[in-house]
């Protein structure tokens, strides 16, 4: 009987629940780029996650278990809606901060820069960059995660960084340059 | 010297993600001393992780239920975990779990459900609906209050009982913000019209905007959930049937 176990617990998987809630919505934003719809799938998958709690074997398997969900619950939506997502429902409210207008020009302007990378790379390879840098899963657990083999996920992150460098280097500001030159001239001098 | 073998980009990969045993990676560090592009390589690698990570912090406010930053799941979660429990416990004397239809699968029934009204089949004949709107599209706005519409007139021309909630929350708050919905006077005469519907605003959401510098104010006569979560929760335990827009 696994109930006692269970019921003993119900504290633990509270805080769990409570822990990757944040995690889940940044990992789904990362895929979607969509505030709204992260935060759907992010509480799509913890009502799953606490409906199905009872299949889970190995509470250390928790943290991979529920980003499984995550990525069911993204297949289905992408399969069922990819047809009706629209550009207006791009939002990206829910990440901003109270800084100065400079900072937060500057770091918006990095952030947009990744996150535009991010977006062009093919979903397979957004999900496996995600899941290793964001959520520092290691490659056996995202393989388990996405259900595909270890060499696919080492192929897609080594392609995905290949093409984010390659993007971000593309899309890197002019005033980048601007800014190597003054050190230039003064080693001149 | 002899000549090294090139360092492929899935070794330097698993190097920075820390995927390599202790003996390759230690032969990779002395290699990476001596080798100035292999060194910049490896910075790359790691620059553009911590870029990564940089471009998606986690969220600060609305995921973080500023409201009770102490606290931030309250003991309605504990409540669900151990109402789950008890559900296990029944279910696995009855076999009532293994039909997985009520609760255990409301989620999934959203489109299914959607489809019934839509087709006026009304098979299932749901009597408690919760429709949760969390998107701020003027269309999808209009298509969540058509829907419910319709379904409270269909309800009431074949005098079946009906409640439904309309909960608003993420950027589908504005549907009840008195500033900005595009659709005042409609929810004003829905009301009025059907005492059978109540709307909800998230109050996670309200806080979220509010921290925002954001002041909410909200349409007459809206009722306030602690966070959508918990009111879809709350009401997919007592049975009710859950639709997303």
């Amino acid at each position: 009987m696994k109930l006692f176990p269970l019921f003993c617990r119900a504290d633990e998987y509270e805080q769990r629940f409570e822990q990757i809630r944040p995690r889940l919505y940044r990992v789904a934003y990362s895929w979607t780029r969509n505030a709204a719809l992260a935060e759907d799938l992010a509480q799509e998958t913890l009502v799953k996650g606490l409906k199905r709690l009872g299949q889970l074997n190995d509470a250390q398997r928790f943290d991979g278990w529920m980003f499984s969900i995550l990525t069911n619950c993204w297949r289905d939506h992408f399969r069922h809606n990819r047809e009706m997502e629209d550009i207006d429902d791009m939002d990206e409210s829910l990440f901003s901060h109270s800084r100065s207008p400079d900072v937060e020009h500057d770091q918006n302007e990095i952030v947009t820069r990744v996150r535009d990378a991010v977006s062009r790379l093919s979903t397979g390879q957004r999900q496996v960059v995600t899941l290793i840098d964001l959520e520092e899963f290691s490659y056996v657990e995202v393989a388990n995660i996405l259900s595909i083999p270890i060499g696919t996920v080492m192929s897609r992150l080594c392609r995905a960084r290949q093409a984010l460098q390659t993007l971000l280097r593309e899309h890197a500001p002019s005033q980048t340059k601007d800014a190597v030159q003054p050190i230039a001239l003064r080693r001149v001098k | 010297m002899t000549p090294q073998r090139p360092v492929s980009d899935e070794l330097l990969n698993s190097f920075v993600d820390n995927e390599l045993e202790t003996g390759e990676q230690a032969r990779l560090f002395t290699s990476i001393e001596q080798d100035a592009a292999l060194k910049q390589r490896v910075c790359d690698l790691h620059g553009l992780k911590k870029m990564m990570q940089h471009a998606y912090p986690l969220p600060p406010v609305s995921m973080n239920r500023p409201g009770r930053r102490m606290r931030p799941w309250p003991g309605t979660m504990t409540q669900y975990v151990l109402g789950m429990l008890v559900l296990l416990l029944v279910g696995g004397s009855s076999g009532w779990m293994l039909s997985d239809a009520n609760t255990m699968n409301s989620v999934s029934r959203t489109s299914r459900l959607l489809k019934t009204i839509q087709s006026g089949s009304m098979a299932q004949n749901p009597d408690k609906i919760i429709v949760q709107v969390s998107n701020a599209n003027p269309i999808r706005l209009k298509a969540a209050l058509d829907e419910t519409e319709n379904l409270l007139d269909t309800y009431r021309r074949n005098r079946q009982p009906l409640e439904v909630e309309i909960l608003a929350n993420g950027n589908g708050l504005d549907l009840l913000r008195s500033d900005v919905s595009p659709f005042r006077q409609r929810v004003g005469l829905m009301q009025a019209r059907y005492p059978n519907l109540e709307f909800y605003a998230c109050n996670q959401s309200i806080a979220s905007l509010q921290a925002q510098g954001i002041k909410v104010r909200l349409l007459p006569d809206i009722r306030l959930a602690g966070s959508a979560l918990e009111e879809i929760n709350r009401r997919v335990r007592q049975g009710w049937d859950y639709v997303r827009t």
